[in-house]
């Protein structure tokens, strides 16, 4: 399709390809077009450009050593103390945990949706799923808080319920929808003649799934993984509720933590504009900011490889 | 072998979606006992003892409010943006940095747009805590959803109807503005109905951008604070008097939420119908 469209010889309109434009060419419609197609660039660049600007005026106060790989972080005492990696650790872990948790069910559900269950339930699950994966996140949260964490407190005998395994298991349940729907689009759109070839020499069902399309779709289903582990990152409400709020260098996933997206939802509203803790919370979104950066990118550039390949073959 | 395995992978997945269902129908058990026509619409209050009386007549219109002005600054905008991604794009390597930042300002979590609404609109060009920061703050993070919806709904109108709309002497804009995007239109709505969807249930871009968990009026302007739906769960189960005397009222709000949502979700899937319809003929 897209050769066909670049293949229509078109009208000679100069178009804005490159950031410079011919005004004599271009009327007025073109460059409102152009400009709100830049929106999102400038949008991303005064992202960075704020929570920078808010954010180095801390390292007169704080080196950046300190802020980076200090061990406590005690904003309130005196000297207050601004270190992030237990806030980081608490992330890391509660993401992995719940990626742990979201990739294997994901791909269960998503076999019985595509090879199990009849035409109609199917489309009745994916809508199921689409509903699901629009409630806001602030909801499960509240079953995290009032339900689940008096549950596990009970079942595992904690000192609290409001823990790592809690928060990732609401988690799990926030970015299941997502990974499955989008594990099921792979699947379905898979090409038919790997399948039929498959099943021509004789292959079951579940030959087809375990031998042809998963080795298939690694590449999808890495940049499936990256995008729900990027969705999982940077979530707020759900662990601000759920993981404890107690920042100390969580052990075993029944600890409690503070994760950093929480740290700034709790702590900013307590916060005058312009001290060292303002600065500091700005700092911590900066971190969240690259490494969601960071691990989108990554997913992107998996899925236009694939995408890239799946054209050529 | 292969029915085992299917029978496993079955009994995990139906376990797994009979949870997700039980989340909701547990919602609903815990919170309908709060909800009647008081509830939607009058004033709330706390008593003595810090109980939330009343309803939550405010933070329906707040939440409302939010959305809507939202909405209202990201649509054309994201609609604008994504008719350029898909009509105007050639081979050049900025197109796909254009692409690129679209998909990384989607990625972007909403903590991170609230630090940048609360930077930008509260402190930079002062417009305080108020509705007009929030719905400013949520319209960014609504733009790049609509931008790629556009883009997709654009790319899947077929090639034969721009040749078409270019045999007549259109020019570009024109074929995408006044041909393409109409055909497109009813996709570019379940997409911006779904934006709205998203915006509406976010509590972490408002946290800091003007939301407030208690207010005696409804709101009557918008360099006002204002009460929204999501934050009034997370406030009511955290921060209030009385946690366990306001735990149903959350509830309550909550299935006010999956309601909105569902309803949302219908009329997508109404609009999706009605497509598949006129496409067959």
């Amino acid at each position: 399709m897209e050769a066909s469209f670049n293949a229509i010889p078109l009208p000679k309109v100069k178009t804005c390809g490159g950031l410079w434009i011919n005004m004599r060419k271009i009327n007025a419609v073109d460059t409102i077009l152009w400009s709100s197609g830049w929106i999102s660039n400038v949008i991303i660049i005064a992202i960075i450009f704020f929570l920078f600007y808010n954010w180095m005026p801390l390292f007169r106060m704080v080196s950046p050593i300190e802020f980076f790989f200090g061990t406590k972080w005690y904003p309130t005492v005196v000297p207050p103390l601004y270190g992030t990696l237990p806030l980081l650790v608490a992330t890391i872990e509660i993401s992995l945990f719940s990626l742990i948790l979201t990739f294997p069910i994901s791909l269960v559900v998503t076999i019985f949706m595509t090879f199990v269950a009849p035409k109609k339930i199917r489309y009745l699950l994916k809508v199921f799923l689409e509903f699901f994966s629009s409630i806001p996140s602030v909801v499960l949260g509240l079953i995290g808080l009032s339900i689940l964490s008096s549950y596990l407190q009970n079942v595992f005998n904690l000192d609290t319920g409001l823990n790592i395994f809690n928060a990732s298991l609401m988690l799990t349940f926030l970015t299941i929808p997502m990974a499955a729907s989008m594990m099921e689009d792979f699947i379905v759109s898979f090409p038919i003649e790997q399948v039929e070839g498959a099943q021509a020499l004789g292959a079951t069902n579940m030959e087809i799934l375990w031998k042809v399309m998963i080795p298939g779709l690694k590449g999808p289903f890495a940049s499936i993984a990256m995008l729900s582990m990027g969705r999982i990152f940077g979530e707020t409400m759900i662990v601000l509720m759920v993981a404890g709020n107690a920042a100390i260098f969580p052990l075993s996933v029944f600890d409690p933590a503070k994760p950093l997206s929480a740290t700034i939802a709790a702590e900013m509203g307590e916060t005058a504009v312009g001290t060292s803790h303002f600065y500091a919370l700005f700092g911590i979104g900066a971190i969240i900011f690259f490494i969601t950066l960071v691990i989108n990118i990554i997913g992107e550039w998996v899925r236009i490889r694939y995408e890239r390949e799946m054209r050529r073959s | 072998m292969q029915k085992i395995v299917f029978f496993i992978v079955s009994v995990l997945a139906i376990v797994t979606l009979t949870a997700m269902m039980g989340i909701i129908l547990i919602i609903f058990v815990k919170g309908i006992g709060v909800i009647n026509w008081r509830f939607l619409t009058s004033l709330t209050s706390f008593d003595f003892y810090g109980v939330p009386q009343g309803g939550i007549g405010p933070a329906i219109v707040g939440t409302f409010l939010v959305t809507g002005l939202g909405l209202l600054f990201s649509v054309p905008l994201g609609i604008l943006g994504g008719i350029f991604l898909s009509e105007y794009k050639t081979k050049r390597r900025l197109f796909s940095i254009m692409r690129m930042s679209v998909a990384n300002l989607a990625g972007v979590p909403s903590v991170v747009h609230g630090l940048f609404g609360m930077a930008v609109f509260t402190v930079f060009l002062g417009f305080g805590l108020s509705i007009l920061s929030a719905s400013l703050t949520l319209s960014i993070l609504a733009l790049p959803i609509v931008i790629m919806v556009t883009e997709n709904a654009m790319k899947n109108v077929p090639n034969s109807v721009r040749e078409a709309a270019f045999a007549l002497g259109a020019k570009r804009w024109q074929s995408a503005l006044l041909v393409v995007f109409p055909a497109a239109f009813s996709k570019v709505m379940t997409g911006v109905i779904l934006a709205s969807v998203r915006i509406a249930g976010e509590t972490a871009p408002i946290l800091f951008t003007g939301a407030t968990l208690y207010l005696t009026y409804y709101p009557h302007g918008f360099n006002e604070q204002f009460m929204a739906l999501p934050y009034m769960i997370w406030g009511l189960v955290t921060t209030s008097i009385n946690i366990s005397a306001s735990t149903p009222f959350a509830y309550g709000i909550a299935i006010v939420l999956i309601t909105l949502v569902a309803v949302m979700n219908i009329s997508v899937m109404l609009l999706r119908l009605k497509m598949r319809k006129r496409a067959v003929l």
